[in-house]
C-alpha cells in the first residue's frame, strides 16, 4: 500500500509544482504504478473512466467546429454594442456571456476565443483588460459549476456517482444562479467601481460591424442545431440509458458528417494533453484504491467527523474549496471520488457529492493556478503585455470564492442537511 | 575536390549582401509603429527589420507582414478576430491588439555575422521563417541585411546556362562595380536621428 502511496504523493507534488509538464507526470506515474506491481496493466486500465474521457474529446470537437465559425467573437462584440460601451455593462455581457458558454462548452475553448475579444474591446476603449479579464476568469468557474459537462470535476463526479445532466442542473443550477448575481455586485465594487470611457471611444466600438465575424454562416447553423440536440440528449440520457458520452460523441459524429469538416483539422483541435493527463490520472487512483489506501483514508475521516453527515459535508465543501483553489482540482477531485464513494457507504452520499462538486468547482476561483481556464487566461495576458500576479488576483478570487462557500454552505445544508437525519 | 555545391555552400554573407542594392535600416525598439511603417515604405525591399536598442545592438526582428497584421488590424479588425481558433492564435492577436512600439510586435533576433557563409544564412533564415537577416558585427551591432533572393542570386550564378541567352525578362542582374559595396545604398539614419550608417547612396 505505501509503495502506491508514495508513487501517488510523488506524482502529485509533481503536478501541483507544474515543473514539469502535469500530462507527463500522470503517464509516469500511471505507467510506474504498473511497473511497480501496484497493480497490473488490466487493472489500471479499469480505472480509466472513458466516458469522461470521450466525453470530454466529443465536446471538445463540437466547440472547436463552432468556434471556427466566429460565433463567440460575434457574441463578445455584439453584447459590447448592446451594453454601449459602458464599462460596467460591458463587464456583465461580456461575463454573463464567458459564464453560459463555459456551462455547456469546455471552459478553456471559452476563454481563448473570448480574450481576444476582451482585449480588443478594452483596447478600442482605452481600457486596462485586467478587470476584464479578472472577471471573465471567475465567471468561467461559476458558470462551469452549474451543469455536467460544464467542468472538468463535475464529469468525474457525474460519472462515478451515475449523476446525470438533470440532476446536474437539478441541484447546482438554483445556488449558481445567486452565486453570479453575487459575483456581479462584487465585481461593480471592486473591479469596475471606478472606470470611466471617453464618449468617441464608444463610438469606435460601436462601429465595428460583428456580422463580418462570422466566417461560416451554413456551419454555423449546423453546429447549432447539433449543440441544441446534443444538449436536449444530456437532458434525457439518463431516462435512455445512454451515458454522455455517447450523446456528446454521436453529436461530434454528426456535426463532422454533416458538415464534411476536416477531420484532421476538427482532431488536433483537440485537447489531447488534458484527456491523456485524466487516463495517467485514473490509472494512479485506481492503484491507491485497489491498495486500500482510500478505504483507510475514508475510515480516519469518519473517526474525525464522528460520522456526523452535516459536519462531513461541509468540512468536505470547504476542505475542497480550499484544495481546489491551491491545486489542480482534476486529480483532487479524483482522489476524493473513491473516498465519498466509501464515506456513502456509511451515510447518504447526495450531500457529500453535491458538496465536493461545489467545493471543487468554486474553489478554481480562489487563486489563478485554482483551474486550467485561470492559467489559460493568465498566459494570453501575460504574452499580450499585461501579466496577471498571484498577488494581484488573490483578493478578487479570495472575496469571490469566500461568498460562494458563504451561499453554498447555506444551500447545502437547508436543502440537503436539513431533511436528513443525522 | 572543390564542388559547386561546396562553392556555393561556403560563399561569405558579406560577399552574398553586395548582390542586391537593397536598403536597409535599423529600427529604434521604442520607436511607435506608425513610424515603423513609414520606414518601411522608405525602404521596400527590406524585408525583415533589425530592432535595435538605445546602445545599437540588435535585440530582435520584425517580419514585414507582422507589421503589416499591426496596420490591417486597425483597418479592418473583424478579420483578424475571426481568425482566433487556439491558444497560439489567441496569443497572437493579443499582441497585435496591445501593440503600440516595435518592441512590442519584435521577435527574438536571428542574426548572421559578415564572416559566415551562406549556408548558416539560410538554415537560420529557415528555421525561423525569415526572408531576410540582419548581418552584424562581433559587437551585434547590425552592419547590413541579407535577403533571400541574394542567396538565390548566388545559386543562380554558379549554375550553368541552359540555353545560350536567358529569357529577355530573366537578366541576373550583375554587381555595379562602380559604387562601393556592389551597389548597395548605405543606411540612412532613423527618423529619431540616431543612426549606424552613412547617407542613402
Amino acid at each position: 500500500m505505501w509503495l502506491g502511496a508514495a508513487i501517488f504523493v510523488v506524482a502529485y507534488v509533481g503536478i501541483a509544482s507544474e515543473k514539469v509538464h502535469r500530462t507527463l507526470v500522470a503517464l509516469l506515474g500511471g505507467v510506474v504504478i504498473i511497473l511497480a506491481g501496484v497493480i497490473d496493466q488490466h487493472q489500471a486500465f479499469a480505472g480509466i473512466d472513458f466516458n469522461v474521457i470521450f466525453l470530454l474529446a466529443g465536446m471538445m470537437i463540437i466547440a472547436n467546429i463552432l468556434g471556427s465559425t466566429g460565433v463567440f467573437q460575434w457574441m463578445a462584440i455584439r453584447s459590447a454594442k448592446m451594453a454601449r460601451a459602458d464599462p460596467f455593462r460591458v463587464l456583465v455581457a461580456l461575463s454573463t456571456i464567458t459564464a453560459v458558454v463555459s456551462a455547456f462548452l469546455d471552459n478553456v475553448t471559452t476563454v481563448v476565443l473570448i480574450v481576444p475579444m476582451t482585449l480588443y474591446i478594452a483596447s478600442t476603449l482605452r481600457l486596462s483588460p485586467m478587470p476584464f479579464l479578472i472577471a471573465e476568469i471567475l465567471a468561467s468557474n461559476i458558470g462551469g459549476t452549474a451543469t455536467l459537462i460544464g467542468d472538468p470535476p463535475n464529469l468525474l463526479i457525474g460519472s462515478a456517482a451515475g449523476l446525470d445532466f438533470t440532476a446536474f442542473l437539478e441541484n447546482l443550477a438554483p445556488v449558481v444562479v445567486p452565486i453570479y448575481l453575487a459575483f456581479l455586485g462584487l465585481a461593480r465594487l471592486m473591479l469596475v467601481r471606478d472606470l470611466k470611457v471617453d464618449p468617441e471611444l464608444r463610438q469606435a466600438l460601436l462601429k465595428l460591424d460583428e456580422r463580418d465575424l462570422i466566417t461560416n454562416p451554413k456551419l454555423l447553423r449546423q453546429g447549432l442545431i447539433v449543440l441544441g440536440a446534443v444538449i436536449a440528449g444530456f437532458l434525457v440520457h439518463g431516462a435512455l440509458g445512454y451515458e454522455a458520452a455517447t450523446i456528446a460523441l454521436a453529436g461530434a459524429a454528426v456535426l463532422l458528417i454533416w458538415s464534411r469538416y476536416d477531420v484532421h483539422e476538427a482532431l488536433v483541435h483537440v485537447e489531447w494533453t488534458t484527456l491523456l493527463f485524466f487516463v495517467g490520472l485514473f490509472m494512479m487512483v485506481e492503484g491507491i484504491v485497489r491498495v486500500g489506501l482510500i478505504e483507510q483514508l475514508a475510515k480516519a475521516a469518519l473517526s474525525l467527523t464522528g460520522g456526523n453527515l452535516t459536519l462531513t459535508a461541509l468540512l468536505l465543501l470547504w476542505l475542497s474549496a480550499f484544495a481546489s483553489g491551491v491545486v489542480d482540482n482534476i486529480p483532487y477531485t479524483a482522489t476524493m471520488i473513491p473516498l465519498v464513494r466509501d464515506l456513502g457507504q456509511h451515510m447518504p452520499a447526495t450531500p457529500l457529492w453535491w458538496s465536493l462538486a461545489l467545493g471543487a468547482c468554486l474553489g478554481g476561483n480562489l487563486t489563478i493556478i485554482g483551474a486550467a481556464a485561470n492559467v489559460l487566461v493568465a498566459n494570453l495576458a501575460e504574452r499580450s503585455g499585461h501579466p496577471i500576479r498571484f498577488g494581484e488576483f488573490l483578493p478578487y478570487g479570495a472575496i469571490v470564492t469566500l461568498v460562494s462557500m458563504v451561499i453554498s454552505t447555506v444551500y447545502v445544508w437547508a436543502r440537503y442537511l436539513l431533511v436528513w437525519p443525522v | 575536390m572543390e564542388t559547386r555545391e561546396n562553392t556555393i555552400r561556403s560563399t561569405r554573407v558579406a560577399d552574398a549582401e553586395k548582390l542586391l542594392p537593397i536598403g536597409w535600416s535599423p529600427v529604434p525598439e521604442d520607436m511607435p509603429l506608425r513610424d515603423v511603417g513609414e520606414l518601411v515604405s522608405r525602404y521596400p525591399a527590406m524585408r525583415v527589420l533589425p530592432v535595435v536598442n538605445a546602445r545599437q545592438k540588435l535585440v530582435g526582428v520584425i517580419p514585414v507582414e507582422a507589421l503589416l497584421d499591426d496596420i490591417f488590424f486597425q483597418v479592418v479588425p473583424e478579420e483578424f478576430l475571426a481568425e482566433v481558433r487556439d491558444f497560439e492564435n489567441s496569443a497572437r492577436l493579443g499582441r497585435i491588439i496591445t501593440a503600440r512600439v516595435a518592441r512590442d510586435i519584435s521577435q527574438p533576433a536571428v542574426s548572421v555575422h559578415e564572416d559566415e557563409t551562406v549556408k548558416v544564412a539560410f538554415v537560420r533564415m529557415h528555421s525561423h521563417r525569415l526572408t531576410g537577416i540582419p548581418v552584424v558585427d562581433d559587437q551585434n551591432r547590425v552592419t547590413g541585411y541579407l535577403d533571400m533572393l541574394e542567396l538565390l542570386l548566388v545559386w543562380l550564378r554558379s549554375q550553368p546556362r541552359t540555353r545560350a541567352k536567358p529569357h529577355p525578362l530573366a537578366a541576373v542582374p550583375e554587381p555595379d562595380p562602380s559604387t562601393e559595396r556592389g551597389g548597395r545604398p548605405h543606411p540612412s539614419p532613423h527618423p529619431q536621428g540616431e543612426g549606424t550608417g552613412g547617407e542613402v547612396g
